[in-house]
């Protein structure tokens, strides 16, 4: 600072329109600064929490105090700027001083210091984010109504906004922050939010607001004067820049974002309902495999409708019994013999008539309801099954859920000792989804069902990811062949895909089974490239719990003049 | 300067539209803030630009470093980041410069040339020290 050197003592306060602080007593230090730094009046307690340093030049010099150089630094940008400063000042000798900068008037300012903290509350914002120093959740609120007031202001007389010029927000979500909160610590996640926040900032104006909504959540609003493009291209922006790498502390960290972006056109009747647009889109974004931007549309607000209705229906369907089994029957290909069942699950809703598995297990799963809805399944397969003669098998799905808290094997157990079904004659179906979730835990109870004498086998094999590896690792006994492999034209090469895993299968010691069997040259096709068995609408569409009696007998009957399917 | 030293090697597409005037203009004004920002903070490095690909070498103390990776990875220049180092170092490579400046040249070392010819190439295949070493061995020929 090389401003003119002024003779500036605490003691030419007093003079008109002045204040003085000489005589404020408590903990406190207090001083008023003209706009050279210089004490124009203070109190005792401030040249003694100063430690005397000011008291010869009567100044607040930054690089006289004795300050650590970042504390320097710091005082002397807050005294050049205007704004008001909230400082910690660490001396050299170790001592630490807490320091407020607040404007009187044009030339004046009032310091204070103390030797403990300010209280946070009359500094600190309550809609303030602290660290990023963005709104938070409790501005939202008021920047939500700004936007309904300013379209009530600007609407046409006749209401037609177009939707091109209406208001937008955006919704911004980080991928997997909570990861590297965990796994690197809130004070690395700390300064990636940071940076999050500068990197949105540098591509925005300041006018659009910007509020940290949830941990990792931000949200835009973008005004009237922005077309649909630009919100568009604007979120491309931010999907890109949030890709590139960060550095904190020396590390390397990859996120990405997921955008929701909705806007406020006639169709929405108010901001609450803009949110909930915006949130949906942002759904939409992650299940589309995030890193990503995506647009509400009007059929998100009816699938999330429906599928709120679903899951409450869902609830219900165990204890109103709406769930039975369905019974599809499987047959030996070389004998020709009815070998069992697999299990189906159906729900018929009064209202809704047959909802479709492929609908409402999703949801299921993620709402977690599969795991009573699978329970229910195990002890209801198990308790028909053991009605049926002659040993027939019977085949339950299990979803990878139901292996999480770890004590599936125990449930089949008590399904088994209820029913008093022997325990060969049940097999657990499961996925490859499975082997991926948690293959440690899935394999440890896989074995402990294996060893209780229930067969295992892959469901659906082919259709995902899972390897050869896998095949191995695991006590499968039976591979189940997709239906996509068996069904409609069979070329050359998926007939050579079949007949690998076939050969594999039986050179692992497993059994194999083909789905989707609709045709006897299906049929044929399959008995000479050596599969074991086979299911499928030519032997039989699924069959009510009631009707597999008469069935069995059926095929009995029938097995003595030939093949079932024959 | 106390601070601990670190290196960064990054990769990246160049995203520059416009004739080779206009390529050389903004690499020019790359540089250009580049040296003056870099003396500044103390950060010294390299950058070469050949085939549409930038690699850079930053090395400095780690806030410096930190801060400048970071205005870099804003800038929209270029894109597809891939980060080849990112580590501690006791010394610097490129201590005389501010950065350095590799550009369009005949004599490209293996190194780079099989960079600048994979298309999503891994950047854990590249060897970081590779790379630093053979910008250095260019700016010694000169
Ligand atoms: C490939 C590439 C390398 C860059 N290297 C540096 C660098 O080493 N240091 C730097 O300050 N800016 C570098 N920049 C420029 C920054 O992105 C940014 O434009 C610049 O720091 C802005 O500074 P100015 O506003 O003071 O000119 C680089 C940009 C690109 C595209």
């Amino acid at each position: 600072m090389s401003q003119p050197q002024t003779a500036c003592l605490p003691d030419t306060a007093g003079q008109a329109n002045e204040l003085d602080v000489s005589s404020f007593g408590g903990l406190t230090g207090f001083a008023v600064l003209d706009q050279n730094g210089c004490l124009v009046s203070a109190n005792a307690r401030l040249l003694e929490l100063l430690d005397d340093r000011v008291r010869g030049s009567g100044k607040l010099d930054p690089f006289s105090l004795e300050l650590h150089s970042h504390s320097a630094k710091e005082l002397a940008d807050a005294l050049t700027g205007t704004d008001n400063a909230n400082l910690q000042l660490d001396f050299s000798n170790g001592v630490r001083r807490y320091l407020q900068l607040g404007q009187l008037r044009a030339s004046r300012r009032l310091l204070l210091i103390s030797a403990t903290h300010f209280e946070e509350s009359s500094q600190a914002d309550p809609e303030l984010d602290a660290l990023t120093g963005l709104g938070n959740r409790h501005r939202l609120q008021q920047t939500l109504s700004r936007l309904e007031s300013d379209r009530t202001r600007l609407s046409a007389p006749h209401g037609s906004t177009l939707s091109n010029d209406a208001p937008a927000i955006l919704l911004v979500d980080i991928d997997r922050f909570k990861q590297i909160n965990d796994t690197l610590g809130y004070r690395i996640g700390d300064s990636l939010l940071k940076l999050v926040c500068s990197r949105l900032r540098r591509l925005t104006t300041e006018s659009d607001p910007l509020l940290r909504i949830g941990g990792d959540e931000f949200l835009l609003v973008l005004h009237a004067s922005d077309d649909a493009h630009n919100a568009i291209d604007l979120a491309e922006r931010i999907v890109d820049l949030m890709s590139r790498p960060f550095l904190v502390e020396a590390q390397q960290l990859d996120i990405g974002v997921s955008i929701g972006i909705a806007f406020f056109d006639e169709q929405t009747p108010d901001s609450a309902t803009l949110l909930q647009h915006a949130d949906l889109a942002l759904q939409q974004a992650k299940t589309r495999g995030r890193r990503q931007a995506c647009i509400f549309q009007p059929s998100m607000a009816v699938d999330a409708q429906r599928r709120r209705a679903l899951e409450i229906d869902m609830r219900r369907a165990l204890a109103l019994q709406q769930f039975r089994l369905v019974y599809q029957p499987q047959v030996d290909l070389r004998s020709g013999r009815l070998v069992g069942f697999e299990a189906l699950l159906r729900w018929e809703h009064p209202v809704r008539g047959m909802v479709s598995p492929a609908e409402f297990i999703p949801i299921a799963e993620d709402t977690g309801e599969i795991r009573r809805i699978g329970a229910w399944v195990i002890l209801q397969a198990c308790l028909q099954a053991s009605l049926w003669p002659d040993g027939l098998k019977v085949a339950v799905n299990v979803s990878p859920l139901q292996f999480d808290d770890g004590n599936l094997p125990e449930h089949i157990d008590t399904a088994l000792q209820q029913s008093n079904l022997p325990p060969e004659q049940l097999e657990v179906e499961v996925t490859e989804g499975l082997l991926f979730q948690n293959p440690d835990a899935a394999l440890a109870q896989l074995s402990r069902i294996r060893q209780m004498n229930v067969d295992i086998a892959m469901d659906d094999f082919g259709t995902g990811y899972a390897s050869l590896s896998h095949l191995s690792r695991f006590p499968f006994t039976k591979v189940k062949i997709d239906q996509s492999f068996v069904r409609g034209a069979v070329d050359d090469r998926t007939q050579a895909l079949v007949s690998c895993i076939i050969s594999l299968g039986s050179s692992l010691g497993m059994r194999t089974l083909a789905e989707g069997v609709e045709t006897s040259e299906q049929y044929r096709r399959l008995q000479e490239s050596g599969c074991d068995a086979v299911q499928g609408y030519l032997i039989s569409r699924p069959l009510e719990a009631g009707s597999v009696g008469n069935f069995v007998e059926r095929c009995t009957r029938q097995i003595q003049g030939g093949d079932v399917a024959a | 300067m106390s601070e601990d030293l670190m290196r960064v090697v990054y990769v990246s597409q160049n995203t520059i539209e416009g004739d080779d005037e206009c390529l050389t203009r903004q690499i020019e004004q790359i540089l250009g803030s580049a040296r003056r920002r870099n003396r500044e903070v103390g950060i010294t490095g390299a950058l070469m630009f050949n085939r549409g690909l930038f690699a850079q070498v930053l090395e400095g103390p780690a806030t410096a470093v930190e801060e400048t990776f970071e205005r870099i990875q804003c800038d929209l220049r270029h894109a597809e980041v891939v980060m080849v180092a990112c580590e501690p170092i006791a010394t610097r490579s490129f201590d005389q410069w501010s950065m350095a400046y590799v550009g369009n040249r005949e004599q490209v070392p293996a190194v780079l040339l099989e960079m600048a010819n994979t298309t999503g190439f891994d950047a854990h295949k590249i060897d970081a020290d590779a790379v630093n070493d053979a910008i250095r061995t260019l700016l010694t020929d000169e």
